[in-house]
């Protein structure tokens, strides 16, 4: 394949302008100024181009929209002109291009995310016949983070030579120009990750995995804070974009932010005083019930082109009103949301919260009364809360088989779910590849229970909102037969999964897991709780 | 890789013109594209400023002794890759011939190109020979220019049941109206209701212009140095509608 643009950094424009004037003066060709050029770089919030490698670059010309997908080395992947910037991957048209990029944002909003401005002036090496065979850019330009407090950097003064593929050689002679008598040097990093590195942004941040790094001698109560600080930082990042319902993202990760912060003060027992466990849990409580609503029509919505596909052809545009009609009401959920948002009951919650783990812990011996736990090396509260929790998910399924009830799936469900928190929350003390594993083979399980339940809340749901729609008028007869079609579907679709139970908890159940979980767990002497 | 041949059997009717302007236009809305110059005249070469010269000639070329990929050459627009033509292509027949399956050659060539790019046009010289077998074997598509006359409409016939006559997969034919001159009442009539005369025929018609024939002074694609003319416009219908109608 052709080889890259080689970009060289250089200490002045003086020395720039000087370089591209002898180099124009060695190789025949016409300089072209060009003028301030604005472009920008979108990504999602948590970086998902970035972090899979590439950029997604905009830069509009005229009327026309050029959208340039590349590998951070500059490797070209896709190229679109569009009327203007996506805000979603489905705004693309049908494509190559949306597909690949669905399957990196997924249902995130594509933010503008840096801003560039740059100007210069083009070398355009030139053979006999008036043919472009190198190109050679003088440019200078500077970068605008868009936070709320965006500010403006100067980004290195850049030559940058440009090959053609097939003038390898012509090439050469301008990289041997630069290299051997300007004695410049190529830039150790991409374009993106220089203007990030100017900005002093770190793309890495929230991923949704939690980054906390406990050490296992740590005493609980400090470590339990430092888990719940961090948690409290994800639902501070998240709270904006929830605000603006940027995408469902924001709200999912607030909320299982909000999950893990109660989920760390009930699961990890006794370290806390009993009354400060008791008020937080209740808020965060109220916090969680207030963001569910919106998060459950999200949902639907997101379920929606897998409802469409469902369905035969001539029902699909019956669906419609239903879409309406979840776009409606979750407007409705969200501004209600908003106003808790703008509680003082939120505000004070959080207020009151930070202060509360900002307080240092208290000194030993002070904390026995109430909150006995408190002093014990993490590593030890770790390994025993996991050891439970991960008992009573054994026996709990090892006690179902294929005459149970639904309710011991949802009980299982639960249990599980209690151990997945108190795996991730403590993640960082043990070995991360066998943490990957046993996470990951939980994590199938759960998929398995958690769609079993799934399934039966939305046919209740679909039902019960056939019943609204029909009541708002929503709704003709297609559409209701279409809904009934719909939950019969899925129906069907909950007893295949009820199907899959034993084998899946057979799976998570082996004999590797389980030895996994004791080497990894088990403590022998046992912590009185 | 989707594969694209201007042909007709007849000469001078606008195939590199279409070749040109069409890659052209298919590069700058961001699909990856490459020409294949297959006329040893080497005109769509001339257009992109390439000299018109293959190392090791022709011949090293189509017997695979020497890829494609070393002999392509960037043009001066983004995404757009030219393979240049060389004068030995005169002797492409002969060359073919001595392959094994010679007109499956071609299309057994294009293979490594597959990955790299999103669309192939095949600009070809006039005639029915080897070589147009062999495009008929490797393109996907065949788009016709067509002047608006009895006699070019009889051709067009001739090259349908050409290729209704073979056996092996042929390529979907697309004929369009070029050259196309309004004061002419013989023009106007056949352009009122084209698919009259072929069941493909595009609608869009390239009008007769001497912007078309800058583009040899210019030595670039139409498009690229007259954006908003009239007959950019019609290539820019022209390429849309072949776009809408092979659903791409
Ligand atoms: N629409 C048009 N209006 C006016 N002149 C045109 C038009 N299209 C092509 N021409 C001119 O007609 C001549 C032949 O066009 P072109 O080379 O595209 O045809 P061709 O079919 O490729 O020819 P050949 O058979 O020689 O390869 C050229 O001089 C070109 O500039
Ligand atoms: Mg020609």
């Amino acid at each position: 394949m052709n080889p890259q643009s080689v970009r060289y950094p250089i200490e002045s424009q003086i020395r720039g302008r000087e370089a591209l004037k002898s180099a124009s003066e060695r190789f025949p060709g016409r300089l072209k100024t060009h003028p301030d050029r604005r472009s920008t770089y979108l990504d999602t919030f948590d970086w998902r181009l970035y972090r899979d490698g590439g950029s997604l670059l905009s830069s509009t010309d005229g009327r026309v929209t050029v959208l340039r997908w590349n590998c951070l080395d500059g490797t070209p992947v896709f190229r679109a002109r569009l009327r203007a910037n996506p805000e979603f991957a489905w705004d693309l048209p049908a494509s190559p291009f949306r597909n690949a990029l669905d399957s990196v944002v997924e249902m995130r909003r594509l933010l503008l995310r840096l801003e560039i401005t740059s100007r210069g002036e083009t070398l355009h090496v030139l053979d006999a016949n008036q043919k472009t065979v190198a190109r050679l850019h003088f440019e200078t330009a500077s970068a605008t983070g868009t936070g709320s407090v965006p500010k403006t950097l100067a980004l290195p003064i850049l030559l940058i030579a440009e090959p053609i593929r097939g003038y390898a050689r012509e090439f050469q002679a301008l990289v041997d120009l630069l290299e051997d008598e300007f004695q410049l040097q190529a830039a150790s990093s991409d374009p993106l990750t220089m203007a990030l590195e100017t900005l002093g942004l770190e793309p890495s941040a929230s991923s949704g995995r939690l980054t906390v790094q406990l050490a296992p001698e740590m005493r609980t109560d400090e470590a339990t804070k430092r888990i719940h600080k961090e948690l409290l930082q994800a639902i501070l990042d998240n709270e904006e974009g929830v605000r603006q319902d940027l995408d469902t993202e924001f709200l999912h990760d607030f909320r299982v932010a909000v999950r893990r912060t109660r989920s760390a003060l009930t699961q990890i027992k006794k370290v806390y005083p009993p009354d400060v466990v008791e008020h937080f849990k209740r808020q965060f409580a109220w916090l969680g019930q207030a963001t569910g609503p919106t998060r459950d029509l999200d949902v639907y919505l997101l379920k929606m082109p897998d409802y469409r596909a469902t369905l035969p052809e001539y029902l699909q545009t019956h669906l419609e009103p239903l879409q309406e009609f979840l776009i409606r009401h979750q407007r409705l959920e969200h501004r209600r949301l908003v106003e808790d948002l703008d509680s003082q009951r939120y505000s004070q919650l959080l207020e009151s919260w930070r202060s509360f783990l900002d307080d240092p812990v208290p000194e030993a011996a002070s904390a026995t009364s109430d909150s006995p736990q408190a002093e014990i090396p993490v590593g030890k509260t770790a390994s025993n809360r996991i050891w439970k929790a991960y008992r009573r998910v054994l026996k709990q399924g090892q006690s179902i088989d294929g005459g149970s009830p639904p309710e011991s799936l949802h009980r299982l469900r639960i249990d599980c779910k209690k151990l997945r928190y108190l795996l991730e929350l403590f993640r960082s003390l043990y070995d991360k590849q066998e943490m990957g594993t046993l996470v990951k083979a939980l994590k199938r399980l759960q998929d398995n229970l958690g769609d079993f339940n799934d399934l039966e809340v939305q046919q209740a749901t679909l039902q019960s909102f056939a019943h609204d729609m029909f009541q708002e008028g929503l709704a003709t007869v297609e559409t209701l037969m279409a809904l009934g079609r719909l939950v019969d579907r899925l129906e069907s679709r909950q007893a295949e999964e009820r199907q899959r139970f034993q084998r899946e908890f057979a799976k998570f159940a082996s004999r590797k897991n389980r030895s996994r979980f004791r080497a990894l767990f088990e403590q022998h002497e046992t912590v009185a709780t | 890789m989707r594969v694209f041949a201007t042909y007709n059997i007849k000469g001078g009717v606008g195939k590199t013109a279409t070749a040109v302007n069409l890659a052209y236009l298919s590069a700058r809305d961001g699909a990856r594209t490459l020409i294949w110059d297959l006329d040893p005249q080497g005109a769509a070469t001339f257009y992109f400023r390439i000299r018109a010269k293959v190392k090791g000639g022709g011949r090293k070329l189509l017997r695979g002794k020497r890829p494609l990929d070393v002999t392509i050459r960037g043009t001066d627009f983004e995404g757009l890759d030219l393979l240049p033509a060389d004068f030995t292509y005169r002797n492409m027949d002969l060359d073919l011939v001595q392959s094994k399956k010679p007109t499956r050659q071609l299309a057994r060539l294009l293979l490594p190109l597959a990955l790299q790019y999103d669309y192939l046009f095949l600009d070809c010289a006039p005639s029915i020979s080897l070589v147009s077998e062999s495009v008929f074997v490797a393109a996907d598509v065949l788009l016709v220019p067509t002047i608006p006359t009895t006699l070019s409409l009889r051709t067009l016939d001739q090259l349908d049941r050409h290729l209704q006559e073979r056996r092996t997969t042929r390529p979907r034919l697309l004929p369009f109206l070029c050259m196309v001159d309004r004061r002419k009442s013989l023009h106007k009539r056949i352009c009122a209701s084209p698919h009259e005369h072929h069941p493909e025929m595009l609608q869009t018609v390239i009008p007769y212009s001497s912007l078309v024939e800058q583009m040899g002074l210019r030595r670039a694609p139409l498009p690229a140095f007259a954006p908003l003319a009239e007959p950019s416009m019609a290539y820019e219908s022209l390429w849309t509608e072949i776009v809408n109608r092979l659903s791409l």
